[in-house]
């Protein structure tokens, strides 16, 4: 899976670099506007990730460009504007999905890994883990074939997880994935140890291979057990 | 009282005052003339038929009621002695008119030619000069209320066009808000006062606004520049954290770092919306269901504070449709909302109530919130709230503001919030 990131803050781009790189993902970066004019003419890539502000021309501009070209990469677009002008405007333009700085990397690479279910499998977008099989579409979870009746609150979480399995998720970013804008630095997230009680054992009464795993001090990590 | 008024009115007494002397005096000195002028002809009179009666004694005991009546009375020598002329109003029987007639009557002495002291008393029929004053006095009034009249109607005319530059000057500082354009206001009215001041109030204005599109694109573009450091920290924190090797000490100071981070992005968020929406950059409007928001926010809110153990009701008594930004709408409902879950002691009771054109949140709390405090940024009420960013209610006021909602709070043991939605 090839990934474009087109970003000019030189430790953001860094960043997101080593981390997309551990989700083994092959990444190729732009830090300005020429630089990414000229990879979208000559390569063809999975996604783009795509910063509105650059030097020498606006993001914006590339997208115009990519859609001329008519290609089929997919576009995130990644803003520090966070305006919804902005967000309006990309996604008219044909961008896929927009995620204002400063975003969680998790929550980016849910966004990613989506987007590339969505192109990939040509409507098939489950993800499967081990024995349990997550339909995003249809918000269904099977276990061994067998549906688990969850709530949409306990879904969200859910593939949040999934979308990041075998990785330290915080609690903020998971609180935030699916509380959103309802929460504020304010709140304490203790709420979050009880909801994913109850997932943890819903999942586990269902027999499931990937379970929850809490990590001391900063959140959950979902691991798959092979047997 | 307005100033065209109190201008007016003053003028207008004190015009009344000194016309209404200036009429008296005039219609006196008028009146003495003409008794004067009667005086005048009855002393000529007296001399002409003294001359006569001097001439031909005869006269003496004759008595003429034609023109003007006289008769002549022998005096003795002592009523001579100290005798004075004078001048008198009377009446006279008139037997051809049958009726009285007023008279301006004047007694003198005089030696005949016989030696002896006459009275002389002569009549003058007033008719004509009473008739002279009555009209006189009818004119004067008439030209009293005319020339009032007139002065009052013109001064105010005048004061009207004087006026006009204050009251459009006026007109024009009430117009004014800030952050949006300033309506026309006439550089150069032809009174200098006027003109010095409509520039000192367009310069003043000018400034005003220059200090404030300053410190507002100052908020905004401090929180765009702080969100990409802010993005860097907290990426550099996830990937630290995924590291295998870390200790549990190591977990636990990594995910302070991330909470702080964390706490300065929502911060920065919160200005950030609070400049967007002072700046009017959310435009898009629409019918906005709140009972909707409202019922979508209590899927999510209650989950958060579920440790309070707070009870909650919902009661929709109608439905609340807003015209205004959805994504404001949703803003405005949640910090109202989430404002009442945070402050309710635990196991409180909060009611929201939703008619056709408002929302009334009320929930319990211990004292009343201090009005002209709450609205201001950073304000963190008396009791303390570990890490509330104190903008969730500025934010409330500039949405309530931008939509003239009007949003009212009152403490009768709870809390009530009362957001009317029906433009003011």
């Amino acid at each position: 899976m090839k990934i474009l990131l087109v970003e000019d803050e030189k430790e953001l781009r860094d960043t997101v670099k080593t981390f997309l790189m551990k989700e083994k993902f092959v990444v190729e970066c732009a830090e300005d506007y020429p630089t990414a004019v000229s990879k979208i003419n000559d390569y063809d890539y999975d996604c783009i990730l795509l910063d509105i502000m650059l030097p020498g021309g606006s993001g914006l501009s590339v997208l115009a460009k990519l859609k001329k070209l008519r290609k089929q990469d997919s576009v995130i677009i990644i803003s520090a504007k966070n305006s919804i002008e902005d967000k309006v405007e990309g996604l008219e333009l044909g961008a896929d999905d927009y995620l204002a700085k400063p975003f969680h990397l998790a929550e980016l690479n849910a966004r990613i890994k989506s987007l590339l279910r969505r192109k990939k499998a040509g409507g098939d977008t489950s993800i499967i883990l081990g024995n349990l099989t997550l339909y995003p579409d249809t918000r269904k979870v099977t276990i061994e074939d067998k549906e688990l009746e969850l709530n949409r609150k306990e879904f969200d979480l859910l593939y949040y997880f999934v979308s990041n399995p075998n990785r330290l998720i915080n609690r903020t970013a998971l609180a935030e994935s699916v509380w959103g804008d309802h929460i504020d630095q304010a709140d304490s997230l203790d709420f979050i140890y009880s909801q994913v009680k109850n997932l943890r054992k819903k999942m586990k009464t269902a027999g499931s291979q990937a379970e929850i795993k809490s990590v001391y001090g900063l959140g959950y990590k979902l691991t798959i057990e092979t047997t | 009282m307005k100033l065209l008024r109190y201008t007016h009115f003053n003028i207008s007494l004190s015009l009344f005052v000194l016309l209404s002397i200036w009429g008296g005096l005039f219609y006196y000195t008028v009146i003495n003339e003409v008794m004067d002028e009667t005086d005048d002809a009855l002393a000529n009179y007296r001399d002409i038929i003294v001359g006569k009666a001097l001439a031909d004694s005869t006269l003496l005991n004759a008595t003429d009621n034609i023109i003007h009546s006289y008769s002549f009375r022998r005096l003795t020598t002592d009523e001579a002695a100290d005798y004075k002329t004078r001048f008198y109003d009377s009446t006279m029987y008139l037997e051809t008119e049958d009726e009285f007639e007023p008279v301006r009557v004047m007694k003198s002495c005089f030696l005949a030619s016989d030696m002896n002291y006459y009275e002389l008393e002569l009549r003058l029929s007033t008719l004509e000069r009473d008739d002279l004053i009555q009209r006189i006095l009818y004119y004067l009034i008439a030209l009293y209320a005319v020339l009032l009249c007139c002065v009052l109607f013109s001064t105010r005319l005048i004061l009207q066009t004087i006026f006009r530059p204050i009251h459009l000057l006026l007109e024009w500082l009430e117009s004014l808000t800030l952050g949006q354009p300033a309506p026309y206001l006439d550089k150069n009215p032809r009174i200098r006062e006027f003109r010095t001041l409509n520039r000192a109030a367009i310069e003043m204005h000018e400034r005003v606004e220059q200090t404030y599109e300053e410190q507002k694109q100052f908020i905004e573009n401090a929180s765009h520049e702080l969100q990409t450091p802010l993005a860097i920290i907290r990426g550099k924190l996830e990937l630290l954290s995924d590291n295998e090797n870390l200790t549990e000490s190591e977990l636990e100071t990594i995910d302070d770092i991330y909470n702080s981070v964390n706490r300065a992005v929502k911060l920065n968020k919160s200005l950030l919306l609070l400049s967007r929406i002072q700046n009017a950059q959310y435009s898009e409007c629409s019918d906005v269901n709140l009972n909707m928001h409202t019922k979508e926010i209590l899927t999510f809110l209650p989950d958060l504070y579920e440790d309070k153990q707070l009870r909650y009701t919902l009661n929709e008594a109608g439905e609340c449709q807003a015209n205004m930004n959805e994504h404001l709408a949703h803003i405005l409902l949640n910090n109202l909302i989430k404002n009442a879950f945070v402050h309710t002691p635990e196991q409180g009771q909060i009611d929201i109530n939703i008619t056709s054109n408002s929302v009334e949140i009320v929930n319990d709390g211990t004292e009343a919130l201090d009005e002209n405090e709450m609205y201001k940024r950073f304000y963190k009420g008396k009791t303390l709230h570990n890490g509330s960013t104190g903008l969730g209610l500025p934010i409330v006021k500039s949405i309530c503001e931008l939509y003239h909602f009007k949003l009212q709070y009152r403490y009768d043991g709870r809390h009530h919030f009362v957001l009317n939605v029906v433009k003011e």
